[in-house]
């Protein structure tokens, strides 16, 4: 286990789940990044999340399911609270694994969490009890849902940020969906989405959305990594236009967007390979809201890596320019500039599944 | 009534707190019902949402695994233990 600094020492944290286990980033100023874990070894750790005296996280195993855990000392020791995310009595519906946890900014006590079978629950107990939003489970097309290569999951939470009331949520393969009252009713905003073959046979539920998100400074502004395209919305949702000029292709999964607007990706190749053009680490950015995209690249390693970037493995720090994403074969890299410049965090670990800043 | 054992696999003694916990039941029926309803953040790990005995998680009654141990119900005794297991299927 390499050392970490004290928590008040370090300017920034970040939590990195992996299939083995997590591990929590301590940025040290010019001395860069110290790496404590793994944590909770053992366990899938496939959604991390801290808020203010706490670390949380979903833990997945093959044979013993999906739970959360949480941690009140930093992620020395770890507790499994008694409340977990799961269907109400009678639901046909299982959790099989933890997909995201996202804090509201508008409430410091209540956490987001998607899931696998798709559905989403709040906590308003800072992760100790959880509630299942039926309004979601209950919607006419929801016996028609189908799963996408890494299963039903709700796997995008996207709190307003200014409005409390209004959230989007992304479901693969099924679409992408408002609320305007605080999760009692949900808007389908698939109509101008990619038509793409699902095996659903509900129309309007058929859309593997792969990861989206809100432009922090201009919330009506939502971009999209679609499972065929790449898309910008103007109107919060309602209506979405393609933006791939400059693209390799429009295939892949992560994306963010940093506090100054400039939106990163790491397409991939195409569906079929997943892996990204040539074999070459890449990502693009876009400073003009989708009209064109550039590769930024540099400090990316240039020789072969046949590798991809999960969609919750990328994540861009609320209040810097500091992004951090880590690659299927446990690469972690890192910018401070917005994903102008990289640099690679010593070590190589598993595959990483999410990363979050605290 | 007698007080039954029930050990933890390590992985879920560190999730718990504790490698051992305790159930009173007569049955091996009454002991699973006690582990669902009285230690819950074990059963999770136990059973799925569907109630059903995970497909990867072994019961055992003293060495015998409870799935092929007929026919109902199954006496205890308090030198009987129960032990969660990982089943062998990593591949």
């Amino acid at each position: 286990m390499l050392a970490i600094n004290g928590r008040y020492d370090v300017s920034k944290q970040a939590l990195v789940g992996t299939i083995k286990g997590l591990w929590i980033l301590s940025e040290t100023g010019s001395k860069g990044w110290s790496v404590e874990g793994p944590s909770l070894g053992g366990w899938e750790v496939s959604a991390t999340l801290a808020i203010p005296g706490r670390l949380l996280v979903g833990t997945t195993h093959y044979a013993y399911g999906a739970t959360i855990r949480i941690s009140d000392d930093n992620g020395k020791t770890w507790t499994q609270p008694a409340g977990q995310p799961r269907y109400r009595e009678g639901q046909p519906y299982k959790v099989n694994r933890i997909w995201e946890l996202v804090a509201d900014p508008h409430n410091l006590d209540r956490i987001y969490c998607g899931v696998d079978e798709a559905a989403l629950f709040i906590s308003d107990d800072r992760g100790e009890s959880w509630r299942e939003v039926e309004s979601l489970t209950n919607l006419p097309s929801r016996p028609h849902w189908r799963p996408g290569a890494g299963g039903l999951c709700l796997h995008t939470i996207l709190p307003h940020p200014t409005d409390p009331k209004t959230l989007w949520i992304g479901i693969s393969a099924v679409g992408f969906f408002r609320t305007n009252d605080g999760c009692a009713s949900w808007t389908a905003l698939n109509k101008t989405l990619p038509a793409l073959p699902t095996g659903s046979p509900d129309p309007e539920a058929a859309y593997c959305v792969h990861r989206a998100v809100v432009d922090p400074a201009n919330p009506s502004s939502l971009y999209m990594q679609f499972h065929g395209g790449v898309l910008r919305s103007d109107d919060a949702g309602d209506t979405w236009q393609p933006i791939e000029d400059g693209l390799p292709s429009n295939f892949g999964f992560p994306m963010v967007v940093t506090p100054g607007g400039r939106v990163i990706t790491a397409p991939l190749l195409d569906q079929e390979t997943r892996y990204m053009k040539d074999g070459i680490l890449r990502t693009y950015v876009t400073d003009d809201r989708g009209k064109a995209w550039k590769e930024s690249s540099a400090g990316l390693p240039k020789d072969p890596r046949f590798v991809g970037v999960l969609r919750c493995a990328m994540a861009a720090d609320k209040k810097s320019d500091v992004v951090l994403f880590g690659t299927t074969t446990g690469e972690l890299f890192n910018s401070r500039d917005a994903g102008k410049n990289w640099s690679q965090i010593p070590g190589q670990f598993q595959r990483v599944l999410h990363v979050s800043f605290a | 009534m007698p007080r039954i054992s029930v050990h933890l696999p390590s992985m879920l003694a560190a999730a718990i707190g504790s490698a051992r916990v305790e159930v009173d039941a007569s049955t091996l029926e009454e002991a699973i019902a006690a582990l669902r309803r009285d230690h819950p953040r074990i059963a999770t790990h136990v059973f799925d949402d569907l109630g059903r005995q995970r497909r990867h998680v072994l019961l055992f009654l003293n060495d015998r695994d409870t799935r092929w141990i007929t026919p109902a119900p199954i006496p205890l005794a308090s030198t009987d233990t129960l032990s969660i297991v990982q089943a062998i299927s990593g591949g």
